[in-house]
């Protein structure tokens, strides 16, 4: 069973379509991340999800329950955080998450926010307002918050924005970790594409509020075909920069470098062909395609 | 000093009041509420002390009584729509809705916290008249507790409609709405009674509860009795002003919801 099924969903503001019927599931355990430039439908589809926008048409379900009729049992098992929403600043972050806890049905809700405290590592902020504490602990207290019902599926937009690297690698970690032992579904949202590719199992991109992709990020990244290829090329940098140029082969210049990019396949043939020209070169190195060469590449053919 | 700065602050706030008509409104508004108010309300001080026909000490209690039972109006209708203010300053409303919460609970948290306040305003009003001025509202026993009641559900209908106009239009009119409950007030009848207002003026106040409210207070100071069927016309107006209400904020929420909870601002 799909934890979330989202069929035909449309939302639109007169005459613009923000999204335009969209329709996704997502798996028990699964990790899917939302990408796609600024206005292309995330944080509405987001907002759909979680009931705080009404759909123009389209239904939503989640645990096989439809969302519209069942609102109230369905967010009870749902958690969320965005990096652009808080807690009140001037209540500690004890008050914050009991003031939260009694939103949802916990059994025992002294115990779970003991829990809470320890799994986020909250002790020493635990006392302090949150408009004291720094954009990344207010992050991990938001993160905490979204955990606080135990959610069998989290909707997280952005959530690791605001987080220095090393923190941002321990909610990575946490996350896969409650994903491992919980089963627990996600959502994603990230401008970091690296983090996409590392954490989830599958990659919504949208573009005009329509799903142009949906595949794993591997194979989103290997659907661009187009290789980085590296040259170190010394004193035959200008005639290698003419011989692209003459042959209209995308490059760019890096200092002694110079960085074509060649189709994956005519990787071989394009060596080949330099080395006929009688150009050389003392270092290379090929860069497959990652998940950003696909976003900038969809971003890209959106503005043409 | 240079003038071209302090010309630069005034522009900046010339273009604000353009851009909020509710702020440009305001200028005016409260001048003129507060001559009529205190207009009708000396014309009618002026012609009790010229027919001597009560005591002073019975009108300084009218004015007291009438100065604490209006506080119940104000601060309901302030402390619902300032639950709502309060989570979009925090930007936490979103953390709310996205809970199992219901609009219904919502209301009804606001209207328990407003409930709670005011009690504690009005007692520590009633222990600051008793102590300065040597009033009792609790002399006349139970006779103010249907009068209380219904001035608490004028505020909570207030509020409700304050809330609206904030969820339907976004902090830009909280000014405009704000003055909702002061443009109500030349029409309460809560310094002098309702004969004492223009022709017109009484046309309007007959419209709403608190003047009924009011005359029904100013009775019961004056016999020491309440007349229980006083008391239901302004019920009755005040179900039917409930319901408005509740019908303005639904729909006002439906609309945000179809902008998105988190574009209101």
């Amino acid at each position: 069973m799909s934890v979330i099924r989202v069929k035909n969903l449309t939302k639109k503001f007169g005459n613009f379509v923000a999204v335009d019927h969209l329709a996704f599931t997502l798996g028990e355990g699964e990790i899917l991340g939302l990408l796609g430039s600024n206005g292309a439908g995330k944080t509405t589809t987001l907002q759909m999800l979680l009931g705080v926008m009404t759909p123009t048409a389209g239904d939503i379900s989640y645990f096989g329950k439809s969302f519209f009729r069942f609102r109230q049992t369905i967010l009870d098992q749902v958690g969320f955080s965005s990096t652009y929403v808080s807690l009140p600043s001037v209540l500690t972050v004890e008050e914050n998450l009991t003031c939260m806890s009694y939103l949802y049905t916990i059994p025992d809700r002294r115990r779970r926010l003991r829990e809470i405290r320890e799994i986020f590592h909250l002790g020493p902020l635990w006392s302090q307002k949150v408009g004291r504490l720094s954009a990344g602990q207010q992050t991990r207290v938001n993160l905490a918050k979204a955990f606080l019902n135990a959610p069998r599926v989290v909707l997280l937009d952005e959530p690791t924005a605001a987080l220095d690297p090393e923190i941002a690698d321990e909610m990575r970690t946490f996350l896969l970790r409650e994903r491992r032992e919980r089963g627990m579904a996600m959502i994603f949202t990230s401008h970091n594409m690296a983090e996409v590719e590392q954490i989830c199992d599958r990659v919504l991109f949208l573009r005009e509020g329509k799903i142009v992709g949906n595949d794993r990020p591997d194979a989103l990244a290997q659907s661009i075909q187009i290789s980085h290829v590296e040259l170190r090329v010394g004193r035959d940098r200008a005639k290698l920069i003419a011989f692209c140029v003459a042959r209209k082969i995308p490059h760019r210049v890096d200092g002694m470098n110079v960085i074509v990019d060649v189709a994956e396949r005519e990787i071989a043939a394009f060596l080949q062909a330099i080395g006929s020209a009688g150009l050389t070169y003392q270092e290379i190195s090929i860069a497959k395609p990652s998940l950003e060469d696909y976003f900038l590449e969809m971003a890209k053919s959106s503005t043409v | 000093m240079k003038v071209h700065r302090v010309y630069g602050i005034v522009l900046r706030h010339l273009f604000l009041l353009r851009r909020n008509a509710d702020r440009a409104f305001e200028i005016f508004l409260f001048p003129i509420l507060d001559l009529f108010i205190w207009g009708v309300t000396s014309v009618y001080f002026s012609s009790i002390a010229a027919s001597s026909s009560r005591p002073a000490s019975q009108i300084v209690l009218m004015i007291v009584a009438s100065i604490i039972l209006w506080m119940i109006v104000w601060r309901t209708q302030m402390d619902i729509p300032m639950g709502l203010l309060e989570d979009l300053w925090n930007r936490n409303l979103l953390n709310l809705f996205v809970s199992p919460l219901s609009f219904r609970e919502w209301i009804a948290g606001f209207i328990a916290l407003s409930f709670v306040r005011t009690i504690l305003s009005i007692s520590c009003a009633s222990l600051v008249a008793f102590l300065l001025y040597q009033i009792n509202l609790f002399h006349f026993g139970f006779a103010f507790l249907p009068l209380l009641f219904l001035l608490l559900m004028v505020g909570w209908w207030l509020g409700l409609i304050i809330l609206s106009l904030i969820l339907r239009f976004g902090t830009s009119v909280q000014a405009l709405a704000w003055s909702l409950g002061s443009v109500l007030v030349p029409f309460s009848a809560i310094y002098y009674p309702m004969n004492a207002l223009p022709h017109w003026a009484q046309l309007i106040a007959i419209s709403f509860p608190m003047a009924y409210i009011f005359e029904e207070m100013r009775r019961v100071i004056q016999t020491g009795s309440l007349s229980w069927q006083h008391l239901w016309m302004p019920f009755v107006l005040n179900i039917g002003y409930l319901l408005f209400a509740s019908g303005c904020v639904l729909v006002a929420f439906r609309y945000r919801l179809r902008r998105g909870l988190i574009a209101l601002e």
